[in-house]
């Protein structure tokens, strides 16, 4: 299991798009993706479990990998966030 | 009458309206209720999954003609509502209920879904308490597969009258898309942000429209006069004779700006500063659209796409012949003597097409489409292209084939096209002697083998949509990767030169009628790759012409070339943007498309 912590720096935060593009990115490997906010810790792979996670701008996360394709799977998510969702502004 | 009064809320698109108040409810939830026998659950669990699964299909199948219309980040909202329908957070919570609690789906579908929007809506933030209209709307086209027909409201596309100002609690990504422009003028709501569905959906439309106007409901009443200012964020009850003379000043300077822009679009074809003629046509998908074709001066058709007619209605029944023949000629006679590219239907993809294939294909964008699809369905196609013969006289139609891979399908119609007018003609039908047959080029095999098909077509229309799609092997319905889909890429810019080439070499017409053209920044590099005809949506047709008149041929041409030896799309945009910059004052700049 890996653990990190991310913060969110697109203008939205984790809103529904940002959301469905973290989902399909974790649908991607067989490990457990979870991000916690909180106290609360979701599904990365359910859309409305990082939805109600309500993380804005600024919001850090706490990302945990647990599986075969971890390590991968840390390095996708991280980049994600880290491009800003790829989002233009 | 009720006394004047105002409210505030959030601009979200400009401009005033001026309309009568049509009250838009959210649904109440009345879902049928019933308690099942033990043994039915087995089977009310499998019809929920049965619903859940064509829902998905359904919800996938708007996305893509969303995206076709509006673009990617719109249907981005209907790919995560899909993405619901998947989620073990929303069908584990309606399978519990249908297992423990013994009741019908529609029930369960219904108390789960009210339980989660009730969570969303607890939510501290506007922005994302927002998404409790996208629960609503998912769990509406399930329940709709399960066959609930509770939704008693008049449909979006009923509302009668003219000059309607909607007036909501909320509008639904569903409700918004199917906004009877033609009728409504613009709209208010209760709830609601600036990143909202609906606002995103009223700049597109250019309709005013203001959300998160607290106690809305309370004050509008049905047919009230409204006044909605989507500058300042204001709608006005009733307003006095003097407020409303204040805002039909604002909306007539308003309106006198866009006339100018657009009598000088009307005034006939835009020929550049070096005097070459520039044919800016229009894209539509409806026949109604005919009448936007015409405000706002568009040289044409550049591209009708004619199976959005039969997607719209959510069911794929095509009509006979004569019904088609009906539509054709009516629009052709409507913009004669202007010629109109009637594309045959491109469906399959993600547009209608399980019912069209019959199976689930792993890849559709690479699957049965467009021309495949068509000649693989022979009895269909056959009909369609009847359909355009029969209607050729009244108008000048010029026929297109879309997702051409190869010179044996363009052969393969034109045989058929053939056989069509023979069958006519011995009918005693009239026909043209011949009505021109282009290949949509948006395949890489045709945009690099185009000197082969440019001698068998009489035109050529770039797709620049799907080529850069293909090329770049980038899907642009998936946001994953829509920062990898960039029109300034080295391949792309090639691809169109060499098609430009043996278009020119041919002496056969050449168009393009993707998103690109309307972008004021690669319009300046498709006319110096040698483009002459484009289409795109009416309203961005002014804009072009007016830019087409500002440059010339010779200009773009330096810069195309200029363009053509840089390395990365980064690099051709930089370029691209700073000879906007140096060739036209700042005055007639146009804002280059986000």
């Amino acid at each position: 299991m890996i653990e990190e912590t991310i913060v969110l720096r697109n203008r939205l935060g984790l809103h529904a798009r940002a959301a469905a593009k973290l989902v399909h990115t974790a649908a991607g490997f067989s490990c457990r993706i979870t991000l916690e906010k909180d106290g609360d810790e979701v599904d990365g792979k359910s859309i409305l479990g990082l939805l109600l996670l309500a993380a804005s701008k600024g919001t850090s996360l706490v990302l945990r990998v647990d599986g075969a394709d971890e390590k991968e799977a840390l390095a996708a998510v991280k980049d994600l966030v880290d491009r800003r969702f790829d989002e233009s502004e | 009458m009720k006394r004047a009064l105002s409210l505030s809320g959030i601009p979200v698109s400009p401009g005033v309206a001026v309309g009568r108040a049509v009250l838009w409810l959210s649904r109440e939830d009345t879902a049928p209720h019933r308690t099942i026998e033990p043994e039915e659950i087995p089977d009310e669990l499998e019809r929920f999954r049965r619903a859940i699964e064509s829902a998905i299909v359904e919800i996938q199948s708007t996305a893509a003609q969303v995206n076709d219309r509006l673009g990617p980040d719109y249907a981005a909202i209907f790919h995560a509502h899909a993405m619901v329908l998947k989620d073990r957070a929303f069908v584990g919570p309606v399978e519990t209920r249908i297992l423990k609690e013994a009741v019908n789906a529609e029930w369960a579908v219904s108390e789960t879904t009210k339980a989660l929007v009730g969570t969303f809506r607890d939510l501290p933030d506007e922005d994302l308490a927002l998404r409790a209209t996208d629960l609503d709307d998912v769990s509406r086209v399930v329940r709709k597969h399960l066959g609930d027909e509770s939704d008693s409201r008049l449909r979006m596309e009923d509302l009668a009258g003219e000059a309607i100002v909607l007036i909501a609690d909320e509008l639904t990504p569903s409700d918004a898309v199917r906004i009877p422009r033609d009728r409504v003028v613009g709209f208010a709501t209760e709830r609601g942000g600036a990143t909202s569905h609906a606002a995103i959906l009223a700049r597109s439309f250019g309709i005013p429209a203001v959300v998160g106007v607290q106690r809305l409901l309370e004050a509008v009443g049905e047919d009230d006069r409204v006044v909605v200012d989507g500058r300042d964020g204001i709608v006005w009850r009733e307003p006095s004779e003097e407020i409303l003379g204040l805002f039909r000043d604002r909306r007539a300077e308003e309106a006198l700006r866009e006339k100018s822009l657009k009598e000088r679009s009307v005034s006939g074809a835009a020929t550049t500063t070096d005097g070459v003629e520039i044919a800016v046509g229009a894209n539509i998908e409806l026949a109604s659209e005919v009448a936007d074709v015409l405000e706002y001066g568009a040289d044409g058709v550049g591209l009708f796409r004619s199976e959005f007619m039969y997607l719209a209605a959510g069911d794929l029944h095509f009509p006979d012949a004569a019904s088609q023949t009906a539509i054709y000629a009516d629009v052709l006679r409507r913009l004669a003597p202007r010629p109109v590219v009637i594309r045959t239907y491109d469906l399959g993809g993600r547009k209608g097409a399980r019912q069209l294939v019959g199976a689930d294909e792993l890849n559709p964008v690479l699957g049965l489409r467009g021309v495949r699809l068509c000649l693989a369905r022979p009895e269909m196609f056959r009909t369609q292209l009847t359909a355009l013969l029969s209607a050729a006289t009244a108008g000048t139609l010029r026929i297109l084939v879309p997702m051409v891979s190869g010179v044996e399908e363009i052969r393969l119609v034109r045989a058929m096209l053939n056989e069509a007018r023979s069958d006519l003609v011995e009918q005693g039908v009239p026909v043209p002697e011949t009505v021109p047959l282009g290949a949509m080029i948006e395949v890489p095999s045709a945009a690099i083998t185009a000197d082969l098909l440019a001698p068998e077509v009489d035109f050529m229309a770039l797709g620049t949509n799907d080529l850069i799609q293909y090329t770049l092997a980038v899907d642009r319905a998936n946001e994953t990767v829509s920062d990898l889909f960039r029109p300034e890429h080295p391949a792309v810019l090639r691809l169109i030169a060499r098609v430009a080439d043996a278009a020119r070499a041919a002496k056969k017409p050449l168009s393009v009628c993707g998103e690109m053209a309307a972008d004021p920044h690669l319009f300046l590099l498709l006319l110096g790759l040698g483009i002459r005809e484009f289409s795109m949506g009416p309203r961005t047709v002014p804009v072009i012409k007016e830019l087409a008149k500002s440059v010339s041929v010779a200009e773009a041409s330096r810069v195309a070339k200029a363009a053509l030896s840089l390395t990365t799309p980064e690099e051709v945009a930089s370029l691209l943007a700073l000879e906007m910059r140096d060739l036209l004052p700042a005055a007639r700049r146009p804002r280059a498309v986000a």
